[in-house]
């Protein structure tokens, strides 16, 4: 359904302009189309990075243009999917594309929404794969069109024996550990990290690709699937819910006979299958164990298998680029303070642009208390040196103290961060 | 509170040089600081700054450039304290 200024094609080229015109890049696609990316655009940065990564990955592209300048003003990573179930309701249309574990919507309030509906309906209909876009946070539909790209996938119908070696919890802790030092910067998310901090999506490429990790290290996961009407709160999406129809990750048996969950988009750590399902707001929710080689699980019981993982460098690349995407938007990278709790002995909540830096002041400290001040970003961006600070104190009077302090960012990203403080005595 | 001696460096005469030190918790709530080791009384020897890299969710990285102030050699050790 072609939507008109809106180019959905694999980037060939990203390049350079004229010399006198270096405020552009050009975009080129596989047609030879092509658009001009606007430097001076504040998503620009974040934008060239998706389409790069959309590029390297061969993955599809979603392109906005202004007809009068031929500047880009949108960017999106389609879904290669298959219209899998359309549900009507009152303002819209839920629709369970595979393979997603997101909730997918077509508004009723979508200009387009019978000449989208009908697209779903036959892609439904025919089973063939479609490109599906739609809005980075509500996920909401916004284009269907035939998937020109035909993908290789060997499906089963059963069920697959679990396979995994006991291990200690220490040794849980280990495989945690491994999996989740893999995690994408969340402001730059390039390959091979994981994009643990964009839990809208993709969980079974990140499955897969904790379980390739872990076999690598010796120890053989399994995983465990569930099924239900999810929903999980989450500091890393800027209005804090996501919504799942199903959901997966790696689990070892421990020693003790208990099946613990390695699962760094919702855990901290290794936790029992329990608590793991727990949070994910379906008591009624069931729950699949299979071995690590399933790739996908159908909630009707088919398997997909990726013992390449190939599909799982395209899950995982598909959803760095959503990541990189909503990073230039204008919530910024996660995670999102507003859906963040205060933690014990933390001032404040910071965000702070790349490269600057800036003063924050906090008054009515008692003159005799000792205090020290340092700072944490919550961005995960591993690799470099983030945020550094320094302290200035001014007297304000006989028995109160103003604390000024200056943080200094010199990353290229926006950084979010906790200013925290202890007080050594009073 | 606890402190310890997270390293033991030397720099040259008026050069400066960054360390890291990787897999902090970053639920705490931890000061570096420097004690040069080599005695030299009447002016200050070394001067420190910290920047911090959140690596994961539960884990971070410190990095600390570390300043000779002096026209000479100096040995020092690179502390830590976790106050909470």
């Amino acid at each position: 359904m072609p939507r008109e200024n809106v180019l959905v094609e694999e980037v060939t080229e990203l390049t350079a302009v004229a010399a006198a015109e270096t405020r552009y890049r050009a975009v080129v696609f596989a047609s030879g189309s092509s658009a001009r990316l606007d430097l001076e655009d504040s998503r620009a940065t974040g934008w060239l990075a998706a389409l790069e990564q959309m590029r390297a990955a061969g993955l599809t592209a979603y392109v906005e243009v202004d007809p009068g300048t031929g500047v880009i003003v949108e960017v999106l990573c389609p879904l290669p999917v298959v219209v899998d179930d359309l549900r009507e309701r009152d303002d819209g249309v839920d629709v369970e594309l595979v393979v997603s574990h997101a909730r997918h919507r077509l508004s009723r309030d979508n200009p387009e929404f019978d000449e989208l509906l009908a697209a779903l309906r036959r892609a439904r209909e025919s089973r063939e794969p479609v490109l599906v876009t739609e809005t980075p946070d509500e996920h909401e539909i916004i284009d269907v069109r035939p998937d020109p790209k035909a993908r290789a996938e060997s499906a089963e119908t059963g069920e697959v024996g679990v396979l995994g070696t006991p291990v200690t919890l220490a040794q849980a802790n280990e495989m945690f550990t491994l999996v989740n030092n893999r995690t994408a910067c969340s402001a730059n998310p390039i390959a091979p990290g994981i994009p643990f901090t964009y839990p809208d999506d993709g969980c079974w490429g990140r499955a897969h690709e904790m379980c390739r990790l872990m076999i690598g290290a010796g120890v053989q996961p399994d995983k465990v699937w569930i099924y239900g009407n999810l929903h999980v709160v989450s500091f890393n999406k800027p209005d804090c819910n996501v919504y799942w129809g199903w959901h997966v990750a790696p689990t070892l048996t421990l020693t003790t006979g208990e099946t613990y969950v390695v699962d760094p988009a919702l855990f901290p750590n290794p936790v029992p299958r329990a608590t793991w399902a727990s949070v994910q707001g379906d008591p009624a929710a069931s729950l699949v164990p299979t071995g690590a080689d399933v790739f996908h699980r159908s909630s009707g019981g088919t398997l997909t298998f990726d013992p390449a993982y190939s599909q799982t460098n395209t899950v995982l690349a598909t959803y760095r680029t959503q990541l990189q995407l909503r990073a230039a938007s204008s919530s910024g990278p996660p995670p999102y303070s507003n859906c963040l709790a205060l933690p014990p002995r933390t001032q404040w909540f910071g965000t702070i642009a790349g490269n600057t830096s800036h003063r924050w002041f906090t008054f009515g400290w008692p003159a005799n208390w000792h205090v020290v001040w340092t700072i944490m970003p919550t961005l995960i961006c591993p690799g470099t040196p983030t945020l550094s600070w320094s302290v200035a104190v001014e007297r304000a009077g006989s028995t109160q103290a103003t604390y000024w302090i200056t943080v200094t960012n010199s990353s290229p990203h926006t950084v979010r961060f906790e200013g925290r403080y202890d007080v050594l005595s009073t | 509170m606890w402190t310890g001696t997270q390293f033991s460096a030397s720099l040259a005469p008026n050069t400066s040089h960054r360390w890291f030190t990787w897999g902090w918790p970053v639920g705490w709530h931890v000061v570096w600081y420097v004690m040069p080791t080599s005695a030299v009384s009447g002016a200050p020897q070394v001067d420190w700054d910290v920047a911090v890299e959140r690596a994961s969710s539960t884990q971070c990285t410190y990095w600390i450039t570390v300043k000779n102030l002096t026209g000479a050699t100096v040995t020092f050790d690179g502390r830590f304290a976790v106050l909470s």
